[in-house]
């Protein structure tokens, strides 16, 4: 930092052109303060404001001076340089007045000679600011504060396109010093006048500008190729984007947290390429499925490992509340500062044997030096459903009945060479057909309940039971954060509030989040903490599976519920009608009912934590220790009350039931890393390598209450009979055991190597094969730094990648490998008899049993064309998953059906596409972002098998097949109806028994018969690509945000339909059934078949008259923002504040006929695409305010 | 270093028992003998149902979109090999025979010889009756008598049929020989006992038309003599009353206990509102008792069960507990009366065919109303029918004495014409494409 005077460039200097008297300065102090340019600080002097009249100083090696000196103060001697040079010398006069000038002699020279020969014997030093020229004494040691080191400096910072960029760090180079620019760009900071200042914002190149003595330096970023400079988490440490060779997603901060969602899984739908968000559960507090390139298992878990600030979380499926619980769903969206997801084998192999599905890791915000900012994020909205299904109202359905009636009674009437008339009353037709007189339960008798709709009385009980079960559902969530701190102590402490209403009425969401993130640094140690602290309260309503059979599905409770019955009768109790309804008509239970009596609240407390230490033992290699906890305990609390009919007694009062559940997962982590830096030459050098240890315990206990005396007590301590289920219950452990080393190398900065392996052991495979080895290599190539890419212009920046690896999968239980009992129970004894115990061998062990293996190679580029207007992404792989572990039928003579065993490959290949582009018209400045992926997925071997057949909920059956797509339907191929007897008569292969009006089928295998042996792979829920959108349009003050997402080429096994999309009759219908096939002359839409309340064809099995095309683009988010202009958000009190409104999921458009076509109720790999009624995605609108302080 | 490296990523289950440690004691074999039993309850209020009642003429399934026609193919004849209720019910029987084969080889451990040989007895029996069920329904079968791994039994063959019958006559030999007549402790109430092991080896001997053989073994259980003290009730609906079970009538049940959660059973569909046959209904005689037991009782709505099968649901567990008779005295009656026709058109024969009648109160058979061996015959067939209606023994019955093939086709029900291949059925599919032995396990033939 030496004050080096002859080495200094001139500025630019003119003459100030005004007098230089002390008045003159004093005048022009008003001046300088209006227009905030200069303020310097000189140490060991008295504060002086000197104008800087920016390009008039004189150049000092122009001026020329000639100057005879003997025996003069040096105070004199420079008054006559000021006189002849127009100069004007600023100094502390203390240091100066006593030195005396012997012999001085110049003759035209320079003024910056003459002060050099002039001073620098007194060890005195100059520098020039405009036409001052300030001196003082000369640095002697190297920690001496010399003069006018320090200066404050201040400045703004602008983007591109000339608009302030907030929030870019400004840093001194080497030194700890760091600020960042405000929202309206500006920044203050102190540094040494010939420092360097290093401006770096996300998404920007980094701009190194020197001091060079300024006070005021603006500067303008400019957006980095492909946000090449943002710095992306690869795990176990950081990159910045130029020099990743894998493929990985990343999302920062600002992309996550202008979208107010409640959960980050929903923030980041549709901007990922390659990752497949879907929200299959619209009910408050429920997870997400993250699907990163396809499906590549079957029998393990498809989840990717989820890291929050280093902690891989636990992979135990909390079913607690009924639903998934998304491990993300603890971490509130506004402490994220980024998202990175790990896709391709490379980059996911440093974590081993859980990266086969990829990874995703969540970096939380952390406290910055110098920096108080106090924000408050707040946002109130009105959720309500997205769609409703058109039902038939009561007179429609009461039509249907009695068509669906009647043509049973002629079908009987036919079987037994009888006729009857539509108008025959019940005692006729159990007279006619020989039943009881007293029976009301045949499918040929007419419900009395519909007659008075088909007399066209008025004023009759028209329930929309989907009205009566959806609410208009508010929703809110208050954060409030600090971050700041000093150069040794750094914090950032957040407090979160989320309140949630569900759609559907009494289900709800309450989450109470607490984050406090320290680091502190003294000298080489630095240490640090992440502790995210999470109550929810989730009020759950059971929305999935079937209406009946005890699932009592309140959504399909409702499509199916008769309009004919109130929701309450006329004293205000629950009707119970439908549930106690004869003439072989359904019986659910009112769902009103159901939501509103049912108790199922669910508390969980979730601890997520991470305490670190790191020494730097030389400098640039550092130990780091950490340990990590991811404590999760819930308990939920289901009473069903008197009040709620039973299938026993149909209904009320009933016999109170209820459960007690209560999981706690401890799962802890502690992990050693060792990591060295080294630059030589044009060689850069990056090691790690570690070991970790991570181990879950989860302590799971399920009771079921019954036997209440009435509904005071709804604990199960009032029960008087308790009842512990088979499953559900016990101790579940998992350890895994790892060591990972990896080397990042590069030359010149554009060559990139990196490799990695990882060695881990998991508690979860047999003695032998406990240990599985991960290796990865990847390389790239930035080509455009090579000197022939520099005259191809077009081409701003381009980069090549190469990588291969291997990850694991051990998502499968935690005793797979070991023969496991199983209690089975028998009855012995006189009169009741008594429970004797017993216990079998009920699984078959596989003590070889090991490690999935995927091996996955990528190639990919990064490219950035005209001046980074248009940046691209584009990225091939191919995955291999062998030694699948899969469960594999083995001849039911061992006793078994199935063995889980390491057999199988399949192979997902895919193509990811990402564009994004800014440009800028005018005041509007536009940026937008566009991916593509396609994935492939096609099963090699299923280990000598050569398909298996699934079946799921009981219904529907998928078929995964060598050469095709895991998880196919197979289902009949329905072709339409059979128009009139002729047509069965010429149609050669016949569902037997079939009717006209009964659905025609395709004969796929040819025997000439229509059966169950006609199914055929008939779609798959896997898309043949996804797409997403995002896009910002600013102008002034406001911001328009888009994000959307498409599906296309998919199918789904809408199975709910089955019951609200039969004709039989015994549930209502939706209006597709007012298409149904009638008569002959009246055939309907040829697609839908006749009503008849006992089936005579195959018309309820799944064909693809229940499957629906799954494709869809929906619009996740339509923000408008507003950003207060600087100045009113001060006079209010606010350092910025920003106002928006917005619209979550505001369209979908979509062919498909259920709620939601994200649906799928299954997790098993081989059924995926199901919807047996799950809970509606909600259609949002808030208003939010994101203020700072 | 590396011993502390395999204790931590050594966990054993601690809420589950693995089999290393298990069938060590006694106590771990009565555990393994009871578990043994555990299976019967959901074969026979299961798939037992549709594949031994439904199949004959007695009920008709009216649901042909239920459970994707599972059921109803069954019934009208339908099925193939991928029919999943023929493929459980074939896994689930070797599912029990694996328990008995698992606990069979273990039973040193047992330090009470007299016990030893009663779990002997017991599981030898429990294995011959899921190897009878096995033959009767498919015929020739894989025979597993000791534990098998999955390589092995891709490579089985079918054992023809007389290589079961003798596999099942063994076995129960060997239960009769060590099984105790009766247990001390009523705790053990409803353990095979020497009673149900002559009884089933009686019906096993019928079934091969060994009648001489079947004469004999049954003969022991029969007369005021015999040591095992079963007798006809006076009154034949006290032989189900839910509130009298194991009474003296009843030979082998499979046990429920409605209040105890998991051991209680629904009411299944063919015994809930049955569509039964109305020629068997017109064959009683006025004033039969048996009549009665078909006729319903309404516990609610959706629920009326024959009174055969009556009994309320348990408010808590929701279930029913009627046990399963899988052999009772009025059928070794009837089944001595029929073998000992076969050896010799007797007096005797009429005797224990007329016991039955004349409980239920149907009037009684003379020589006149009989005259020959093959009258005989025919009552006897139709005298099991109207005993045994709804208990698993019609379809049996009719493909034993071959005449199933008319019987379906004179049904009051809707009437089937059947082959005579469809006196079995098919194995199921999945076995088919895992086995390895495509010459020695083959499909029965017509499926």
């Amino acid at each position: 930092m030496n004050f080096l005077l002859k080495k200094k460039k001139p500025a630019l200097l003119c003459p100030a052109g005004g007098g230089t008297s002390p008045q003159h300065i004093k005048i022009n102090i008003k001046q300088i303060m209006r227009i905030s340019a200069v303020i310097i600080f000189l140490t060991g002097m008295s504060t002086l404001v000197l104008q800087a009249a920016p390009g008039k100083a004189q150049a000092l090696d122009q001026i020329k001076v000639s100057l005879t000196v003997v025996n003069e103060p040096l105070s004199s001697v420079l008054k006559r340089i000021e006189s002849s040079a127009n100069l004007h010398f600023v100094y502390p006069s203390s240091k100066i007045n006593n030195l005396q000038v012997n012999l001085f002699t110049v003759q035209n020279t320079s003024v910056e000679k003459t002060l050099d020969l002039l001073l620098q014997p007194f060890g005195l030093i100059y520098r020039q600011i405009g036409d001052n020229i300030l001196i003082d004494a000369g640095k002697k040691n190297a920690g001496d504060k010399v003069m006018a080191s320090q200066i404050n400096i201040s400045g703004k910072v602008l983007d591109e396109s000339g608009l302030p960029l907030p929030g870019v760090t400004v840093r001194v180079k080497n030194s700890p010093k760091s600020t960042v620019t405000d929202n309206a760009g500006n920044y203050h900071i102190s540094a040494d006048e010939n420092d360097v200042l290093v401006f770096t914002f996300i998404g920007y190149n980094q701009l190194d500008q020197p001091v060079n003595g300024k006070i005021s330096i603006n500067v303008s970023l400019k957006p980095s190729l492909g946000q090449m400079k943002e710095v992306v988490v690869i795990g176990y440490g950081t990159q910045t984007r130029k020099d990743v060779t894998t493929a990985v997603s990343s999302l920062t901060a600002s992309d996550v947290n202008d979208f107010p969602s409640t959960g980050v899984d929903k923030a980041m739908t549709g901007k990922l390429a390659g990752v497949q968000v879907l929200q299959p559960d619209g009910a408050p507090g429920a997870g997400i499925s993250i699907h990163v390139r396809g499906t590549g298992t079957i029998t393990a878990g498809s989840d990717p490992l989820y890291v929050v600030d280093g902690v891989p979380l636990s992979d135990n499926d909390i079913n607690g509340p009924g639903f998934k619980v998304n491990p993300l769903d603890a971490i509130n969206v506004n402490d994220i500062e980024s998202v990175d997801v790990l896709k391709d084998a490379s980059a996911a192999a440093i974590y081993g044997s859980r990266g086969s599905n990829g990874v995703v890791i969540i970096t939380t915000k952390r406290g910055k030096r110098d920096k108080v900012d106090i924000s408050l994020n707040s946002y109130y909205g009105i959720q309500s459903v997205t769609k409703e299904i058109p039902m038939l109202n009561a007179t429609q359905y009461a039509q249907l009945i009695y068509d669906a009636h009647n043509n049973t009674y002629f079908n009987q009437l036919a079987a037994k060479g009888l006729t009857g008339s539509a108008t025959d009353d019940n005692a006729t037709r159990l007279s006619k057909l020989g039943a009881s007189p007293t029976n009301t339960s045949l499918a040929y008798l007419l419900p009395p309940e519909i007659f008075p709709y088909l007399e066209g009385q008025k004023g009759l009980t028209n329930t929309n039971w989907q009205n009566a079960i959806f609410q208009q559902a508010p929703m809110q969530s208050q954060t409030l954060a600090v971050s700041g701190g000093s150069d040794n102590v750094q914090y950032y402490i957040s407090g979160n509030y989320l309140d949630q209403d569900g759609i559907v009425i009494n289900s709800g969401y309450k989450r109470y989040a607490g984050r406090v993130n320290l680091d502190a640094h003294y000298n080489h140690l630095k240490l640090g903490a992440s502790i995210n602290y999470n109550y929810g309260v989730i009020k759950y309503d059971n929305t999935e599976g079937a209406f009946n059979n005890g699932n009592n599905n309140i959504i399909e409770g409702a499509l199916v519920a008769s309009p004919f019955f109130p929701v309450k009768n006329p004293d205000g109790t629950y009707n119970y009608s439908q549930y106690a309804w004869q003439y072989s008509q359904s019986n659910g239970i009112n769902p009103v009912a159901l939501a509103m009596l049912r108790t199922d609240v669910t508390n969980e407390k979730k601890l997520l934590s991470n305490v670190y230490a790191e020494y730097e033992i030389i400098k640039d290699l550092k130990f780091k220790v950490s340990f990590g906890t991811d404590i999760s305990d819930f308990n939920r609390s289901e009473f069903n009350p008197s009040t709620l009919p039973n299938p026993l007694t149909l209904t009320t009062p009933s016999v109170p039931t209820a459960d007690y559940i209560t999981n706690q997962i401890t799962n802890w982590v502690t992990e050693s890393t060792v990591t060295y830096k080294k630059r030589w030459g044009d060689n850069s050098l990056q090691a790690l390598g570690g070991y970790t240890l991570q181990k879950e315990m989860a302590n799971a206990t399920n009771i079921a209450a019954t036997g209440f005396p009435n509904d005071l007590v709804k604990t199960i301590n009032g029960a008087t009979t308790l009842t512990i289920p088979t499953t559900g219950n016990g101790i579940n452990e998992w350890s895994l055991l790892s060591g990972l080393a990896r080397l990042q190398y590069s030359y010149k900065d554009k060559y990139l190597l990196s490799a990695a392996i990882r060695a881990d052991g998991s508690s979860r495979f047999g003695p032998s094969t406990k240990y599985g080895y991960f290796p990865s290599a990847s390389a790239g190539w930035i080509l455009s730094d090579e000197d022939f890419m520099k005259s191809i212009e077009f081409i701003s920046a381009l980069k090549l990648r190469a990588s291969y690896g291997v990850t694991g999968n051990f998502q499968i239980g935690n005793y797979a490998y070991l023969s496991t009992l199983s209690p089975s129970n028998y009855i012995l004894g006189a009169s009741s008899g008594n429970l004797e115990p017993g216990l079998y061998q009920s699984t078959q062990g596989n003590p070889n049993l090991g490690w999935e293996k995927t091996s996955a190679i990528n190639l990919g580029t990064d490219i950035s064309l005209f001046k980074n207007v248009l940046n691209a992404t584009v990225d091939v792989y191919s995955n291999n998953t062998s030694n699948l572990l899969l469960s594999v039928p083995v001849s039911l003579s061992t006793g078994y059906s199935t063995q889980l065993v390491n057999i199988g490959k399949v192979n997902n290949r895919g193509l990811e596409v990402t564009l994004s582009n800014t440009s800028q018209l005018g005041k509007f400045k536009w940026t937008n972002s566009v991916n593509y992926s396609a994935n492939r997925n096609k099963v090699l071997s299923l280990g000598g098998q050569k398909s298996i057949i699934t079946e799921a909920d009981n219904v529907i059956y998928f078929i995964t097949e060598v050469g095709k797509p895991i998880g196919n339907y197979y289902t009949l191929v329905q072709t339409g109806v059979y128009k009139d007897a002729a047509d069965i008569a010429n149609t050669p292969a016949k569902v037997p028994g079939a009717q006209p009006g009964d659905f025609k089928f395709k004969d796929v295998n040819g025997d000439g018969v229509i059966d169950g042996n006609d199914k055929t792979i008939t779609g798959n829920y896997q898309p043949k690509f996804t797409y997403g959108y995002s896009g910002q349009l600013q102008y002034g003050i406001f911001d328009l945000n888009v994000a959307a997402q498409g599906v296309y080429g998919n199918t789904i096994a809408n199975i709910a339909q089955r019951h609200y999309n039969s004709t039989e009759s015994y549930a209502n219908n939706t209006t597709d059934a007012l298409n149904r096939y009638v008569s002959p002359s009246d055939p309907g839409n040829g697609r839908v078949a006749i009503a008849d309340r006992s089936e005579t064809g195959l018309n309820a099995q799944i064909s693809t008259y229940h499957l629906s095309s799954g494709s869809y683009l929906r619009i996740r988010d339509l923000t408008l923002g507003a950003t207060l202009p600087q100045k009113m958000a001060k006079s209010i009190g606010f350092a910025s504040a920003r106002l928006y409104v917005t619209a979550e999921n505001p369209f979908t458009f979509t062919k498909y006929n259920g709620y939601n076509p994200e649906v799928s109720v299954e997790s098993n790999p081989l059924t995926p695409g199901i919807d047996y009624g799950s809970y509606p995605v909600s259609k949002t609108f808030l208003i939010g305010a994101n203020l700072k302080f | 270093m590396l011993s502390c490296k395999k204790s931590f990523l050594t966990l054993l289950p601690q809420s589950q028992a693995t089999s290393a440690a298990f069938y060590k004691t006694t106590a771990d074999i009565t555990n393994a003998v009871n578990a043994s039993y555990a299976p019967l309850q959901g074969m026979y209020y299961g798939t037992f149902i549709d594949m031994m009642e439904a199949r004959g003429d007695n009920v008709e399934n009216l649901n042909p979109g239920a459970n994707a026609g599972t059921e109803y193919n069954i019934d009208q004849f339908l099925a193939k090999a991928d029919n999943t209720d023929i493929q459980n019910t074939w896994g689930n029987i070797y599912n029990g025979i694996s328990r008995c084969n698992n606990t069979l080889i273990h039973l040193d451990v047992v330090t009470s010889a007299t016990l030893k040989s009663q779990y002997e007895g017991e599981l030898k029996f429990l294995r011959a009756l899921h190897y009878f069920n096995i033959v009767r329904m498919w015929g020739a079968a894989p025979l597993v008598l000791s534990p098998i791994t999955a390589a092995d039994a891709a490579k089985i063959s079918r054992s023809s049929v007389p290589d079961v019958y003798a596999a099942i006559e063994s076995d129960l030999t060997r239960a009769i020989s060590v099984l105790p007549v009766s247990y001390t402790s009523s705790a053990d109430l409803g353990r095979a006992t020497q009673g149900a092991a002559k009884a089933l080896l009686g019906k096993v001997y019928l079934t091969e038309a060994k009648y001489p053989q079947a004469v004999s073994v049954l003969k022991d259980l029969i007369g005021s003599t015999n040591a095992y003290g079963y007798t006809l009730l006076p009154n034949v609906a006290s032989v189900f009353d839910v509130n009298n079970k194991m009474n003296a009538e009843i030979i082998f049940a499979v046990r429920f206990n409605k209040t105890i959660a998991n051991q209680g059973h629904g009411l299944p569909p063919y015994f809930n509102q049955p569509g039964l046959d109305p020629k068997l209904i017109s064959a009683y005689q006025p004033g039969d008792a048996r009549a009665d037991l078909l006729n319903t009782i309404t516990l609610d709505a959706n629920d009326k069960p024959v009174k055969k099968y009556y009994d309320t649901f348990d408010p808590n567990t929701k279930t029913l507990g009627n046990d399963f008779i899988v052999l009772r005295y009025a059928d070794v009656l009837l089944m001595y009366a029929e073998a000992e026709n076969e050896v010799a058109y007797s007096a005797d024969a009429f005797t224990y065919l007329n016991a039955v009648r004349a409980r239920a109160g149907a009037t009684t058979f003379s020589q006149t109303d009989l005259p020959d061996q093959a009258s005989f015959r025919t009552a006897v067939l139709q005298e099991r029918r109207l005993e045994l209606p709804l208990e698993l023994s019609r379809w049996f019955d009719l493909i034993r004495t071959n005449t199933a093939i008319a019987a379906l086709k004179n049904s009051g029900l809707t009437p089937i014409t059947i082959q005579a291949y469809q006196y079995l059925y098919p194995i199921p599919q999945t076995e088919l494409n895992i086995s390895t032995n495509k010459s020695g396990f083959t499909q029965n033939p017509g499926y």
